[in-house]
């Protein structure tokens, strides 16, 4: 606070001594671009300051202005352009369109920069190339698009959003997730729909400003806002159809699996009766069961925006409507979307801005269990008897699945919907204190409302005990921010620059939930007015809060040499009463090498940048938001009486995680036409927010401590060349991959190992490292499995007893060494072509469900996985087979965890693929139409993978249940404006 | 300028000023010193402790590895569920309910500890009452434990290897495992303070003075302490709150609520808020009628023979064939399918049930194995025919001297009534290894799918469960069992 209170009293200072003005005039000017025509919404600034304009519809600008000033005037998809005042009180000026994507725009948050002054890695990734995938969440859009941004799909359910991680993970038990920015500050609304960018933040330097909550990177996503000029309507609307995909997965049919079970029943059991334990032929059903879970599922995206303004006022306003059904029947969601960003200049010196967004998304999921149905049932089962779905506790017909249950029966009477509303207001108001000092204040108030409702019929098998159930719940949240901050920006003769930010920011969260269920309801009802009798009650509340104080000072020197400090200082009420607070710094180096002499004028090198930043961020995420207060917890009861138990130990002592990173980059640009992007890097995270598991003697799970640390170092590149530029044929490739190694550096005492399931923490080995048995094989001569058992003196024997069988690092892990995401982007006349590839190498998967469904006959009510190429099942003695002798009931533990399960996950799909038209500019114009675009895309058309699963598309942990499917999808748009 | 500067810095510092707090305090539950101070936390500690071996990780697993390597039920096809191994004697040390049981189990012991700790003995009759029923809590937890993961008491106690004998509060104390001697010595020790410091009367939800001395028995009985099992369970019997139940009370003895039922001890308190629907040790033995419960765990064909050869045994209830709507016997992969309903049906929910820890039914049992140990062959008759009576058995249908009903020895007498009485309560695979005797299962189920033999030896490593081994990386000292 203290250190606060003297750097406002130094701004004071500075600003009451060096207030010296000169005679200054009012400037009028036109700005066109390279065809004559007015350009709207182009930015105005005096250098040096943070006074300037924009453009109206007629490209005209006023500004009070000196004759010493320096103008910049910039337009998003132009090169910008420089004027001295001089004398002049009118101007006219022409900007040439960009080829390259130096001018381009950079958020980075709290500040925004461009492509060319970027001082650290930060990779912008725009609407266009975001939104050629059919997705309702960020993360999925964003997959492949930017380097050493891995985002793993654990579900292909619509409603599930992926796991993201920016250049590795860099804890071992807290969140590894990136913080989410929009529109400035923490927090929001990231409806794609009103997306115009996301910028990734990588490095120190770049997240600097966010640090003590970015040490896992920061997804800055900007909304879309209006220009000055004709308002623009714009309509769109796609339309599509989603298929299951199965990859290389088969199960068996009815009558291979018959086969299999009677041959060895007949083996082992020749007295038995075989009709016990298999369907007579006759009555053999041979169901698919996949194909009773799935279908074909539509999806629809429609938007509507309107944005424009004048000089002064300026607005977007969007409403969309998303909806896709899920291929798992009885499942999907859909969004309605609305957004309004406004913003208006009070006066030249005074502007402010609300971004107002709404979301309301309903979900569903009434699918029963048919997921996991789907992957074990029985294909001797059939869901009918009688031409009706068949209800298996009945015993009218004999079935033979393990799970006495049949989906389709269920899925006619239990329900299961959810509906969230989510809202955000960002009022922010910017007063320009000084010419070179800016005070902003910016509030954001979001909150969140839940509700779900599960009802269960009374017909159906979940309560015809109770004579059905009916669950509500419902849960809001609030998440209130203010960031108040003074800017400074001045430039000094002879070339030198200085700006940067001073501020203070206060952040709450608040959640609080209530359900409750009844029973004994009238089917069809859903109220828990219509029950006759409470069965349960629950709620609950938390909240955490937040308290930042920030500095940024930038200096530059003739645009060749930029170095950026920072500082922050962080308080979480996370943690222990004494260490709430952290520092974090940052600093970068940049050289503009081609701004020099030498090189300003060479025809090759348009560009050359290299930067240099180091500095420290910090994670308190993942964590309990008492974690560092013991608690005996009273919620529980015994005998209707409130009990409590102890549930967490105190530490005092818990504080921020801190991230290290060191990024060293270069940007090019050569001929005008291939952009490279290398950045190295170094990320050592310490102190980790820890769940350090305690002994069961303990009494406790674990104890939440500052202990261990990682290291994730790498390499991102990121490439685009205009191989074809001024033809009439032109071909654009991209390319991006990201290269991550990571290691545990630290653990706690003397202690070189953790436990921590199949993935433990050992020092020197990298997270995900996959330890358990060593398949062996299978015995030839007994069609045993095998194992390996390393004896006491180290030599090496294999086993037919599991537990002998010893626990050992297998040597292979589930991080993808090398991932990222190649576009070809071919365009001729008015057609485009856009394809775009993501891959991944380097991981190994768990395929641990195969445990059911692979089992060697240890689960023999369920169905068995087809034996892929190069499979073979142990028959008799002398065979040399890659499964074990199948045995009824299970051969020696075979099915349990081993390597036998762990598979090779690198794939490359194509992610997408668009062709798109647009409607000649004289068609369109005799509809009255500005423009029409006609496209046609396909997602995930192909996956080439060796991976014996539906999809190796996983998240980090690389482990793969019974996923939900991925869906390929054919989707047809068109787009109007007017 | 200036002014308007002044103006907005002060705005700023007052708004700072005034938001400043990040002090925040969880809404589900106090600190230690908060709870640990007086009679009222003190007692709300009590039953946290009662809340752990309510949890799921208790109760469930102990009824579950208790009774399915027994011989009274049969498993009809295989599971995922670990109770599998636990069935089939394939013990792996990642097995999840050993795991589940051990680290639950310590979580009780030390929640006593805390409460133990912070109570000095004497200080009145309300806070010496808490102490007791800690005490008897940690002593039951301790005797639980070393069935599980230690050998039988009758093998080399001294040197077998039982469970950490745990009585502080320390997180990483790293301790090895005490001898099973060792063990039994602490439980005998703290049941015997905790029955002097526990004076009131409560229900039988809760710990009492004839609880621990019915444990005591048990105790006893196990180390083959034969005039202790006997003392103790004479003072049991002598308690006359106790009474062993009536014919007609006996097919709904596991359906009534544990206070209205005069012969049990103690029971796990389970309200309807407790019901674990699928998850409930009665939903692997029985599906309701609308279809909730595993019903996967039946009766085997041996203790069905041995059950149904009196027809009047009403303990013959506790047995249901589940029949197709057209009346048939219902199979699971060619074993009938016949429910078992001792864990059901607690007011009317059918996967709701408190399960029973200790009942008078036992104790004389007890009783009837120590005599006939000592050769007080009439006593244990005598025993045995109040069981049987209570069972709605008369007549040439009870024991005598001269009627054995072909059984060799009144020990065997004994110990099926045992069988018969105590089935699905997790009794018969301790009392087959007590006794030295091999377990032998003659009857179809996936313990064996080709011929349905088994046998199981007493000396054999797979008797005892092994250490987790999850907890043996954590703490290098823990020693596992043969593997």
């Amino acid at each position: 606070m203290i250190k606060f209170y003297a750097f406002v009293i130094a701004l004071l200072l500075v600003s009451t001594t060096t207030t010296t003005y000169a005679q200054s005039v009012n400037l009028t000017g036109t700005v066109y671009d390279d065809t004559g025509q007015p350009l709207p919404g182009a930015t105005v600034v005096v250098r040096g300051t943070t006074q300037g304009t924009t453009a109206s519809a007629a490209g005209l600008f006023s500004l009070r202005v000196q004759p010493n000033d320096v103008l910049e005037i910039s337009s998003i998809g132009f090169q910008g352009t420089t004027i001295n005042v001089g004398n002049r009180t009118s101007l006219t000026v022409s900007l040439a369109k960009s080829e390259s994507t130096l001018n381009e725009v950079v958020v980075l948050g709290y500040t925004t920069t461009t492509q060319k002054n970027l001082t650290g890695a930060a990779q912008a990734v725009s609407a266009k190339e975001l939104k050629d995938v059919t997705a309702n969440n960020v993360g999925q859009l964003l997959q492949g698009k930017a380097a050493g941004v891995f985002v793993g799909n654990s579900s292909g359910d619509p409603r599930t959003p992926p796991k993201i991680l920016i250049r590795g993970i860099g804890t071992l038990t807290a969140s590894s997730n990136p913080l989410y920015v929009v529109d400035g500050v923490i927090g929001g609304i990231p409806n794609p729909s009103d997306i115009e960018s996301i910028t990734v933040l990588k490095d120190a330097a770049s997240t600097a400003l966010y640090g003590a909550r970015a040490s896992n990177g920061v997804i800055v996503v900007t909304t879309r806002r209006g220009v000055a000029g004709k308002t623009r309507l714009t309509a769109r609307l796609n339309k599509g159809v989603g298929n299951l995909s199965l990859g290389n997965f088969r199960l068996l049919n009815g009558q291979e699996l018959y086969d299999l079970q009677k041959t060895v029943f007949q083996r082992d059991r020749p007295t038995g009766v075989l009709t016990d334990y298999l369907p007579t032929p006759e009555a053999n059903a041979n169901t698919n069961w996949f194909d009773q879970a799935f279908r074909l599922a539509t999806n629809t995206l429609a938007e509507l925006s309107a944005a424009g303004g004048n000089d002064k006022t300026r607005f977007f306003l969007g409403s969309n409507y998303y909806q896709e059904d899920g291929i798992l029947k009885g499942t999907g969601l859909n969004r309605f979307g609305i957004r309004l960003n406004f913003s208006h200049n009070l006066s030249d010196k005074f502007r402010v801005s609300l971004n107002t967004a709404g979301t309301y998304t309903r979900g569903f999921d009434n699918s029963n269990g048919a997921l996991y149905g789907a992957y074990t049932y029985l294909p001797y089962d059939d869901p009918y008897y009688k031409g009706v779905p068949y209800n298996p506790v009945t015993g009218a017909k004999k079935w033979y699945g393990r799970d006495n249950a049949n989906f389709i029966n269920n899925q006619q009477f239990n329900t299961f919907n959810e509906n969230t509303f989510a809202g955000d207001v960002l009022l922010k108001a910017e007063y320009d204190v000084l010419p070179w000092l800016t005070f902003s204040t910016t509030n954001r108030a979001q909150s969140t409302y839940y509700g779900s409702e599960g009802s269960q019929d009374l017909r159906g098998n979940a309560a015809a005990d109770v004579l059905g159930r009916l669950t509500n719940f419902s849960s809001r949240n609030y998440n209130l921010l203010s960031s108040n901050l003074f800017r400074f920006k001045k430039s000094f003769t002879g070339g030198h620059t200085l700006d940067g930010l001073g501020g203070y920011e206060y952040q709450t969260y608040y959640y609080e939930s209530l359900g409750a269920t009844g029973k004994g309801i009238f089917s069809g009802l859903n109220i828990l007015d219509a029950t006759s009798q409470p069965e349960s009650i629950n709620g609950s509340k938390t909240d955490n809060a937040f308290q930042s104080y920030l500095f940024q000072a930038n200096y530059g020197y003739k645009e060749k040499y930029l170095v950026t400090t920072s500082f922050r200082r962080d308080g979480s009420s996370k943690f222990g009463r004494d260490r709430k607070y952290g520092n974090f710094y940052a600093v970068g180096l940049t050289w503009i090498a081609s701004n020099e002499a030498f090189l300003s004028s060479n025809s090759t090198v348009n560009n050359l940048k290299f930067r240099l930043s180091y500095g420290t961020t910090g994670n308190a995420d993942g964590i309990d938001d008492y974690a560092s207060q013991g608690l005996y917890n009273l919620t529980g009861q015994y005998a209707g009486v409130p009990a409590a138990f102890p549930v967490r130990i105190e530490n005092p002592n818990l504080s921020w995680e801190v991230s290290n990173n060191a990024n060293i980059g270069v940007d090019a640009t050569l001929w005008n036409r291939l952009n490279i992007t290398v950045d190295a890097y170094n990320r050592l995270t310490n102190n980790l927010l820890f769940n350090r598991p305690l002994q069961g003697t303990s009494g406790y799970s674990f104890i939440t401590e500052n202990i261990g640390a990682v290291r994730n170092q790498g390499v991102e590149v990121v490439l685009s060349a205009d191989i074809l530029q001024n033809t009439a044929f032109k071909w654009r490739a991209e390319l991006n991959a990201g290269m991550n190694r990571n290691q545990v550096t630290g653990l706690y005492g003397d202690r070189t190992f953790v436990a921590n399931g199949q993935r433990p923490f050992a020092l020197d080995k990298p997270l995900n490292s996959w330890y358990m048995r060593r398949w062996m094989g299978v015995d030839a001569p007994t069609g045993d499995p095998l194992w390996e058992k390393v004896n006491p003196d180290g030599s090496l024997a294999t086993t037919n007893n599991y537990n002998e069988a010893t626990l050992q690092f297998i040597g292979s892990n589930a991080n993808p060494k090398l991932f990222g995401g190649i576009r070809q982007v071919l365009s001729w006349k008015n057609f485009e072509l856009n394809g775009f590839f993501t891959y991944s190498t380097g991981a190994t998967l768990y395929n641990g469900d195969r445990n059911l469904f692979d089992n060697d006959g240890a689960y023999d009510r369920y169905n068995l996985l087809a034996l892929q190429n190069g499979w073979s099942r142990w028959e008799k003695p002398g065979d040399v087979a890659t499964h074990p002798k199948y045995v009824i009931g299970g051969n020696k533990n075979a099915q349990r965890p081993s390597s036998r399960f762990l598979e090779n996950g690198n794939y490359l799909r194509l992610r997408n693929i668009t062709l798109s038209y647009d409607l000649p500019k004289a068609l369109a114009g005799k509809a009255k139409l500005e423009g029409v675009r006609l496209t046609a895309s396909g997602d995930n058309l192909f996956t080439i993978t060796k991976f014996s699963g539906i999809d190796p598309d996983v998240t980090e942990t690389g482990d793969v249940g019974t996923k939900y499917p991925f869906s390929k999808k054919i989707v047809f748009g068109v787009q109007l404006s007017f | 300028m200036k002014s308007s500067i002044s103006r907005y810095t002060l705005l700023g510092l007052v708004f700072m000023a005034s938001a400043c707090s990040i002090d925040k305090k969880p809404y589900n539950g106090l600190p230690e010193e908060a709870i640990l101070q007086n009679a009222q936390g003190l007692r709300a500690a009590t039953d946290g402790n009662y809340t752990f071996i309510k949890d799921s990780d208790y109760t469930r697993n102990l009824f579950i590895m208790n009774e399915y390597p027994g011989d009274n039920i049969t498993l009809s096809g295989t599971t995922t569920d670990p109770l599998f191994l636990t069935y089939t004697y394939r013990h792996t040390s990642d097995q999840g309910n050993t795991l589940g049981i051990y680290r639950k189990g310590y979580q009780v012991i030390v929640g006593c500890n805390k409460v133990i700790g912070a109570i000095k003995e004497g200080t009145s009759a309300e806070l010496d009452q808490i102490l007791g029923e800690n005490m008897f809590l940690r002593a039951m937890v301790h005797f639980d434990l070393v069935r599980l993961f230690g050998r039988p008491y009758s093998q080399s106690p001294e040197t077998n290897p039982g469970i950490i004998v745990k009585t502080d509060t320390k997180a990483d104390d790293n301790a090895a495992r005490a001898s099973v001697k060792d063990v039994y010595t602490f439980i005998t020790s703290e049941l015997l303070r905790s029955a002097t410091l526990i004076t009131a009367v409560r229900s039988n939800s809760y710990a009492s003075k004839a609880a621990a001395y019915a444990l005591l028995a048990r105790a006893y009985l196990y180390m083959n302490d034969n005039a202790n099992a006997l003392k103790y369970a004479n003072l049991v019997i002598a308690d006359g709150r106790f009474a062993l139940a009536t014919p007609t009370q006996v097919p709904y003895f596991y359906a009534v609520d544990n206070e209205q039922n005069r012969e049990v001890i103690f029971a796990i308190k389970h309200t309807l808020k407790d019901d674990r629907g699928f998850s409930a040790i009665g939903s692997m033995y029985y599906t309701s009628p609308g279809g909730i419960g595993w019903g996967e765990v039946y009766a085997s064909q041996e203790y069905q023979d041995l059950v149904n050869k009196f027809p009047n045994d009403k303990r013959r209830s506790f047995l249901v064939r589940k029949l197709t709507t057209a009346g048939v016997q219902e199979k699971r992969n060619g074993i009938d399918k016949v429910y078992i309903t001792k864990f059901s049906n607690q007011g009317g929910i059918p996967t709701l049930s408190s399960p029973i820890v200790l009942r008078l039914s036992e104790i004389y049992l007890n009783r009837a194995e120590v005599y006939a140990r000592t050769g007080e062959n009439e006593k244990a008759i005598a025993d045995v025919n109040l069981i049987r009576q209570r069972a709605g058995l008369t007549g040439t249908e009870l024991y005598s001297a001269t009627d054995l009903k072909g059984l060799p020895t009144v020990l065997d007498v004994v110990l099926q009534e045992r069988r018969l009485e105590l089935a699905f309560e997790g009794h018969r695979p301790y009392d087959l290894y007590r006794n030295n005797r091999s377990l032998v299962r003659t009857y179809p189920g996936f313990h064996n799918t080709a011929t349905g033999q088994q046998t199981v030896t007493p000396d054999d490593k797979q008797v005892v469960n092994l250490i987790p081994e999850s907890e043996i990386v954590l703490n290098r000292n823990l020693k596992q069992n043969p593997l």
